[in-house]
């Protein structure tokens, strides 16, 4: 065997077992030999001065850690206020802000928001929007840009971080704010491809009829941009479960290759389980541009257009009582502000946020 | 990517269970090059804590990632504790009775095993370049010869001639000093 590398022979000193034939040539090799020695002398020394045993008590080194890392609020903060009414603001978000369940984004396809719409939906409705196919078996997602998040305890480190010009409530309701929680997102972008080939497959695995994608709809690419966002929390002083959430975002861009928006919407109306009342309420938004639509539940919330921070704006309000949100849009920024409270204590922080 | 906080966030397991697994080790890292049990594991915290509030979790594997930190925020902490004012003139009187204590004893661990030799090994580990410090506080902090190549991004068959180098160099750093 040719003389082997110090590092070989030195590896050799460590993981005998990894190449024996080295050490079985440094034997017989007087080179080869000195050098394993001079290389043992110099980690036999290494060892003696660098070794010894450390026993760190991992459990009590968590807590300090995860105390300093994150405040416990921001772990409850999680629970979000019980109110239907937070429900459906979840439901604009994950809609609007966070490129969540592909058919959902498609399916409301918007360019930009400006203006909020509610849009009468029933339980059935709801439920059987949640059984369409995945949008993989329509086409193909895929993330360019993941969003990040990232959680502060306090306004000065978030707008910091937040990206845009951001704003916090003049006034908190009583009973709100013992606790603030402030989480920044980083803008993400994601697209999706339709792929009729995919559609025909999932028909015949699942023994479904979609409807058949009109022409140029195969292969058109939508891509969905949404900005830096900020969602402020303030919990209740009665009850941790419950908060007072404003989110503010810069409004989300949607673009497509091919397919015009009329066609994206009339592919989507058309799928199985969009109810055709459903259908012919979506279309009756209109300016389906520049437009979101809200789902309100039937018998559930009521909504109403209001003049909310210089603007026109959604306001939901639950008819049990128990929450009011409201949403809008200035300046390219959509405001989101819900909480377990009156609309008039909404509208209020709404207004006040400078 | 991912965020570092949405490991914490809704699945606060995945950052606790990172920290089980890998707090021992980070602070076995640390304390190689510290010296000091409480500095070594006030280095890991910091570390863990970095990557608990940072936006952007590393692209490369995660304990690599927290290895690598460790070493190199336990080499800054020594850096800082350096500057600190004594410093220069208690790590003279410590390299004066080392060097007394090796005209009596060849054998370098008795040597080295005494706070003084804990000195000298620190200021000898700061007067390296930064690998090579880094490559001995992760070989004698517990990693094996491939977790090396990972940490360190380099093929498995260098692992040995980065740590035979190191191991010289340091060697002969302290030999300088305790004959000096």
């Amino acid at each position: 065997m040719t003389h082997p590398g110090s590092g070989e022979l030195r590896r050799a000193i460590d993981e005998p077992g990894h190449a024996p034939e080295v050490l079985a040539h440094a034997s017989e090799c007087d080179q080869c030999g000195t050098e394993l020695e001079r290389l043992r002398a110099d980690a036999g020394f290494c060892a003696a001065a660098l070794e010894g045993a450390v026993a760190p008590d991992a459990e009590s080194a968590y807590r300090r850690v995860h105390s300093r890392a994150i405040q416990p609020a921001a772990f409850a903060n999680f629970a979000r206020p019980a109110a239907a009414l937070a429900a459906a603001a979840a439901i604009v978000l994950a809609l609007v802000l966070t490129p969540l369940g592909g058919y959902a984004r498609s399916f409301l396809t918007v360019f930009e928001p400006k203006q909020f719409e509610a849009v009468q939906v029933s339980r059935a409705d709801l439920r059987h929007l949640r059984i369409l196919p995945q949008a993989e078996e329509v086409g193909t997602q895929r993330i360019v840009t993941k969003m990040t998040h990232t959680r502060y305890v306090s306004f000065a480190s978030a707008q910091k971080h937040a990206g845009f010009a951001v704003r916090r409530p003049g006034v908190l309701p009583a009973g709100f704010g013992t606790v603030h929680d402030y989480m920044t997102m980083t803008p993400s972008e994601m697209t999706f491809t339709f792929n009729a080939a995919k559609a025909r497959a999932f028909e015949k695995r699942s023994h479904k009829t979609l409807p058949p994608m009109p022409p140029g709809l195969d292969g058109t690419t939508v891509r969905v941009r949404t900005g830096y966002a900020l969602e402020s929390s303030f919990q209740s002083r009665a009850s941790k479960e419950q908060s007072l959430v404003i989110v503010q975002a810069q409004a989300p861009r949607v673009t497509s290759t091919g397919a015009s928006l009329d066609t994206l919407e009339r592919y989507l109306l058309s799928m199985p389980n969009v109810s055709p009342e459903l259908a012919r309420r979506i279309r009756a938004l209109g300016d389906i541009q520049n437009t979101v639509p809200v789902p309100v539940i039937i018998d559930k919330q009521t909504a109403r257009q209001v003049q909310v921070d210089g603007a026109q704006g959604l306001a939901i309000g639950d008819n049990t009582g128990l929450g009011a949100g409201v949403m809008w849009q200035k300046n390219g920024i959509v405001y989101v502000v819900a909480g377990p409270l009156k609309m008039d204590q909404v509208l209020e922080v709404a207004n006040g946020l400078r | 990517m991912v965020a570092a906080t949405t490991l914490i966030g809704p699945a606060a397991e995945t950052f606790e269970r990172l920290f089980a697994r890998e707090y021992r080790r980070v602070v076995s890292i640390a304390y190689r090059i510290t010296a000091d049990a409480g500095e070594a594991e006030d280095v890991a915290q910091e570390v863990f804590v970095r990557l608990a509030r940072s936006p952007r979790l590393p692209d490369e594997a995660l304990p690599y990632w927290l290895y690598r930190a460790a070493a190199h925020a336990a080499l800054n902490a020594v850096r800082a504790r350096k500057r600190r004012a004594l410093r220069e003139r208690r790590e003279f009187l410590l390299l004066q009775s080392l060097r007394a204590a090796g005209e009596h004893s060849a054998d370098p661990q008795a040597l080295l095993q005494r706070e003084q030799g804990r000195a000298a090994v620190r200021a000898a580990l700061l007067r390296l370049n930064a690998r090579d410090a880094e490559v001995l506080a992760l070989r004698y902090g517990g990693l094996s010869y491939a977790e090396l190549a990972g940490v360190l991004q380099i093929p498995p068959a260098q692992v040995g001639m980065r740590l035979a180098r190191a191991e010289r160099a340091f060697k002969k750093e302290i030999e300088r000093d305790t004959s000096r």
